[in-house]
């Protein structure tokens, strides 16, 4: 929903002791050890209730704007995960963290230790652990004969409502996958909010191939959470592509754990009217020999505002460092805006590093250029636009997939 | 070239102390009474008074920005600073006339000869007042004022009080604050429409005593079409115990008017530098902070520029070499506030053993204005493998008519490029001199010449030992 | 007699051997050249012989006019008088070629001697012009962006500046095209005399067309195998190095 400020909402319900306690006896069948992770977080998410007001991590933001203030309550709803469990085989699973936690929780609970990202959104990150009554649940072992290709769809409820997902993707040695996720909305009138939390756990030479696209309704607040883990020469490509909901919180965070990891973090933003993007990314090296490269690159257009922030940390005992990090952005109109934090914190000398910002406008040549063949402002901006962001669109290994990215885009400009 | 002769004296330049007796004396600490007692002794009007206590109080109450910069910052204890030491309020007009212990002190610094050679004005503080003020005396037939802040709110407040504290509010930071409350010396300088110095003028700032705090105040006021370069050096013994160097620098430069500020911080490893430096660039004119951090403990500067007037130009060049011991958080801050203003950035630092240096900037474009620029170029260059660098820049943009391009790198010297140049007979200490020297060598060509040959000896000595 | 005496060489890389017992001795006043493959240690003994740290010189003797190598550090033995020019001379930003070679010439005075800054210029642009380098290079970064031909140039009018007892070329022929092969080797050829030795490290007989060597090794896995006089180059022009090969395998 789009916030009213003349009608400011009242805590939610689901910030009272009372909420967490029923929901915990209605969870009452979930394993011990989810029983405690869910006790902990809501522990924590009571001492960090005062945040002081000046966290960098929130520089630029307008943090009201990001809060939970506006929910009613918790949709548990288990349709809004959707994937395909028979895309799995007998070495893969794929399966939707409900059915897990009924059919074989254990699963699970290798993994509930992982934490992360933990770039500044304290509270999403505690309300999704608290709150997650879905999410999905992805392991990839075994060497595969033919590519293994992936779908998962998230679904935002209706207005009002926020449902928390918790998700892992779990990719054993040597192993390889595509993974496409898609956020979206059941309908125009489906204006609630989505918070995802997303563990990767990379294998040593594993390759994972990672494909976001978020067109949720307008209205909607999305507050997406992940954080991989990268082990001995593993590879990461993550491509995201943010156009929908009025908010978003996104935070992306790559540890290179181990010699010759790679990871590779791109991503686009289309935004419009009075869409916020709060992007906040970190590739930290902790081993020798990785690299990473991030590039984030944004369009807007009416009084959209971005904010990029990010980081490159280099550890002393990351020696032979290759990393990364462009930020570009392409402003649209007088009241859009478009903020840049790019960070380093080089604690090793003998390091390759570098990052970029640039912020400007159209290219006016070209815009003449297009207007003197008889193309209308609106169209040419838009065809402008759309060559700017196929630098990440073109990361897409999937024409089809790349010409429905393209056809979105579109009708942003209409 | 890098031929490092025996330059213990050198190396260690400012590193002396003479005894000096003090007329003026504050104490310990820092209380009204101490606020009241500096006004009291240069006798000051009554709203300067209530401008400091009222500073007093925003200090009190500001908390230390640790939240974003180095907790370091608590290991000052304001409560063991002396605030002010001085031997009287009125600087000399000649060497002759300054006191032997004090003048003794400036010509093994070399001021006086400096000054004979290329200079068009000096002034010489110890610890918290002017020793020694002159300007050549055809300027002063031209109306250029050149004097201490004393004297400069005393007798022309027509002209600077109008700007005083309008630059950078007291409230600006908590240093600001403390600057506000206890400023002593300093200069204020103006300089009559038109009227452009061929030559610099140039304050340099000793702290003489231990466990003293300077605080000067720097107001510059280039009016419509003048031109001034104004250059600051300095120098502290090295004590066991922490010293505290906050500065407020303010500069106006009225329209087409152009103002160079260069500054050589050489302070010694115990000195906490703290210090802001802000101008109001007003239409056409041009703003050009040259920044140079060899020395310090922790130095926190970033040089800004108002850009509130039609095609304003502001700039920053910056150089910092942090040794073992130092951290040198520096940077730049461009807020952009009249259409076609352009502003440009470049900053190098280098850190050397354990030293750490950090690059902060911050770059404002509002949506209304049209055509606005900015370029920053920020590049680090790390020695050791203990070295450590960080760059944290905030570029804020809106609408759809600026520029903005910031590019910031991180690199070392290869041990290809030493081996090198040592296959061609130089030694390792040599090579890495040279390469320190390349990486830096663009910007320091800005500067000039006098200081340019300064630098690269201060950086060659610095370098001295930092291999292995 | 003043030579290059090398006896007995073993050189390792990361516990790897890649010269197994070398030995090769070059009076003053002769050029020698090392032909052979790739990989078969050329480079390596160039590199050793000035000491560069990745080369660990586990046995063996490299005496120069006396003064013995090993043990020495880079710049020491570039003072004693042993000048390399590399196969890929490094890129230095912000160092002039101007200002390197001024500080490489003080590092040979002594203290008390005065650098005479004319006397210095008349002579550099004298070799550059000898060399076709354009006067405008003095200022450029040492070998910052320039051209495989530029850097190699730029080698020998270090070269030439220096003033030598003994010069390594390693494989200075390779990116050259014929003009600039014929440029560099006059500016080689003019400096030969009775009191310097050369060493040229080379794949292809080219360049032995323009700097005719007194003698020509061939190098095979790390040690001399054949040497003889400069028809030897020519011989293995044409049959390649299978040649060699085979007959060390028969």
């Amino acid at each position: 929903m789009i916030i009213d400020k003349k009608n400011p909402a009242t805590t939610p319900a689901f910030f009272s002791e009372d909420y967490f306690e029923s929901f915990a006896s209605n969870h009452s069948w979930e394993p011990g050890w989810l029983a405690d992770l869910r006790k902990e977080s809501w522990a924590t998410l009571q001492e960090n209730e005062l945040v002081s007001l000046k966290d960098e991590r929130w520089r630029f933001s307008p943090k009201s704007r990001l809060g939970y203030s506006h929910f009613k309550s918790i949709s548990e709803s288990s349709n809004s995960i959707n994937l395909d469990p028979a895309s799995g085989s007998p070495q893969n699973i794929l399966n939707t963290v409900d059915n897990i936690l009924l059919d074989n929780p254990d699963l699970i609970a290798d993994f509930a230790e992982i934490q992360g990202p933990n770039l500044g959104a304290t509270q999403s990150y505690h309300l999704t652990n608290t709150y997650f009554t879905n999410g999905f649940f992805l392991k990839v072992s075994g060497i595969q004969n033919q590519k293994l290709h992936l779908l998962v769809n998230h679904t935002c409820p209706e207005e009002r409502f926020v449902t928390f997902h918790k998700n892992y993707v779990i990719l054993d040695d040597f192993t390889e996958v595509t993974l496409v996720e898609n956020f979206i909305s059941e309908n125009v009138f489906s204006q609630g909010g989505l918070s995802n939390l997303t563990h990767f756990k990379i294998g040593k030479g594993a390759k994972l191939n990672r494909i976001l696209i978020q067109n949720m309704a307008e209205g909607t607040s999305f507050h997406n959470l992940e954080n991989f883990d990268l082990h001995a020469d593993s590879l990461v490509v993550n491509v995201q592509c943010h156009l929908g909901a009025n908010q978003s919180r996104i935070e992306t965070k790559g540890n290179l754990l181990e010699p010759g990891a790679n990871f590779e973090n791109f991503s686009f933003v289309s935004g419009r009217g009075k869409q916020l993007f709060d992007q906040r990314t970190e590739q930290y090296h902790f081993a020798p020999h990785c690299s990473s490269n991030l590039l984030a690159k944004n369009v807007l257009q009416d009084e959209a505002k971005s904010i990029f922030a990010g980081l490159i940390k280099v550890d002393p005992k990351a020696q032979q460092t290759n990393a990364l990090q462009t930020n570009r952005n392409l402003l649209l109109s007088r009241d859009a805006e478009a903020d840049s934090l790019p960070g380093l914190e080089i604690l090793a000398n003998d390091v390759s590093c570098t990052h970029g910002a640039t912020t400007s406008r159209l290219n006016q040549e070209e815009l003449f250029y297009l207007l003197s063949r008889g193309i209308e402002k609106k169209s040419a901006e838009s065809l402008i636009s759309l060559g700017f962001l196929e630098e990440i669109i073109g990361k897409i290994q999937d024409e089809e997939l790349t010409q429905r990215i393209r056809e979105m885009v579109y009708t942003h400009f209409k | 070239m890098i031929k490092t002769n025996p330059i213990e004296v050198d190396r260690e330049k400012g590193n002396f102390h003479y005894n000096t007796d003090y007329e003026f004396d504050a104490g310990i600490g820092l209380s009204e009474d101490v606020v009241r007692y500096i006004s009291g002794v240069k006798k000051e009007d009554s709203w300067l008074q209530d401008f400091r206590l009222k500073a007093l109080q925003t200090f009190e109450k500001k908390r230390l920005p640790t939240h974003w910069a180095t907790n370091d910052l608590e290991n000052i204890d304001f409560d063991v600073i002396r605030y002010y030491l001085s031997k009287g309020q009125m600087p000399s007009r000649t060497w002759e006339e300054v006191p032997d212990d004090v003048k003794s002190t400036f010509e093994r610094l070399g001021i006086p000869e400096q000054e004979r050679k290329f200079l068009a004005g000096v002034e010489a503080q110890f610890d918290s007042e002017a020793a020694y003020s002159r300007m050549k005396d055809d300027l002063t037939e031209k109306g250029v004022i050149f004097v201490g802040s004393t004297e400069g709110l005393k007798d022309h407040p027509e002209i600077f009080k109008k700007w005083f504290g309008k630059v950078i509010p007291t409230s600006d930071n908590k240093f600001s604050a403390l600057n506000s409350a206890v400023f002593s010396g300093g200069s204020f300088i103006y300089v009559p429409p038109g009227v452009k110095l061929e030559q610099p003028l140039q304050a340099y700032f000793r702290i003489n005593a231990e466990n003293f705090g300077q605080f000067e105040r720097t107001l510059i006021i280039a009016d419509e079409g003048a031109e001034i370069t104004y250059m600051e050096g300095c120098t502290a013994p090295k004590f066991e115990t922490s010293t505290l160097h906050s500065a407020v620098v303010e500069l106006v430069a009225l329209r087409g008017a152009k103002i160079q500020y260069v500054t050589v911080q050489n302070w010694s490893n115990n000195v906490f530098n703290l210090v802001t430096k802000r101008a109001m660039a007003h239409e056409e004119s041009e703003v050009r902070w040259i920044d140079c951090n060899i020395g310090s403990r922790l130095t926190m500067k970033y040089p800004g520029v108002i850009l509130r007037g039609r095609k304003a130009r502001g700039e920053v060049l910056s150089i910092a070499l942090a040794n073992d011991g130092q951290h040198q958080d520096t940077g730049a801050k461009m807020v952009h506030a009249a259409d076609e203003t352009t502003s440009n950035v470049i900053a190098k630092s280098v850190s050397i053993g354990e030293g750490r240096s950090t690059y902060r900037g911050l770059v404002q474009m509002p949506g209304h204005l049209k055509h606005c620029k900015n370029n920053t170029e920020c590049d680090a260059l790390l020695i050791n493998s203990d070295s450590q660098t960080d760059t944290y820049p905030a570029i804020t943009v809106q609408g759809e008519d600026h520029s903005v391009q910031h590019e910031a790198s991180v690199s070392k010297v290869s041990a290809e490029q030493i081996f090198y140049m040592q296959q061609r007979g130089l030694s390792e200490g040599d090579a890495m001199s040279m390469c320190v020297n390349g990486f830096v060598n663009d910007l320091i060509r800005e500067f000039p010449m006098e200081y340019s040959v300064e630098l690269k000896r201060l950086i060659d000595l610095e370098m001295e030992g930092s291999v292995g | 007699m003043s030579t290059l005496k090398v006896q007995n060489l073993s050189v390792y890389i990361e516990d790897k051997p890649i010269l197994n017992d070398f030995s090769l001795e070059i009076p003053y006043g002769e050029v020698h050249a090392i032909m052979g493959p790739n990989g078969s240690g050329k480079s390596t003994l160039s590199k050793a012989l000035a000491a560069h740290p990745n080369y660990d010189i586990r046995n063996g003797t490299a005496e120069l006019d006396g003064h013995n190598l090993i043990d020495m550090e880079p710049d020491e033995i570039s003072r004693a008088g042993l000048f390399l020019a590399f196969q890929y001379p490094i890129e230095v930003p912000g160092v002039t070629i101007a200002n390197f070679i001024r500080a490489a010439i003080q590092a040979r005075m002594e203290e008390s001697k005065l650098f005479k800054a004319v006397d210095y210029y008349k002579k550099l642009y004298q070799k550059m012009d000898d060399l076709g380098i354009d006067r405008n290079f003095t200022a450029r970064s040492l070998n910052d962006g320039f051209s495989g031909g530029e850097k190699k140039r730029c080698e020998i009018l270090q070269m030439a500046m220096l003033d030598p007892k003994f010069c390594i070329l390693d494989e200075t022929d390779s990116g050259l095209d014929i003009d600039a092969l014929r440029v560099v080797s006059a500016g080689v050829n003019s400096m030969r005399s009775s009191n310097r030795g050369f060493l040229v490290i080379t794949h292809y007989q080219r360049l032995l067309d323009y700097i005719v060597p007194d003698k020509v090794h061939v190098m095979w896995e790390g040690k001399i195998v054949r040497s003889g006089d400069k028809d030897l180059a020519s011989e293995l022009e044409s049959k390649g190095y299978d040649w060699i090969k085979e007959e060390l395998a028969a």
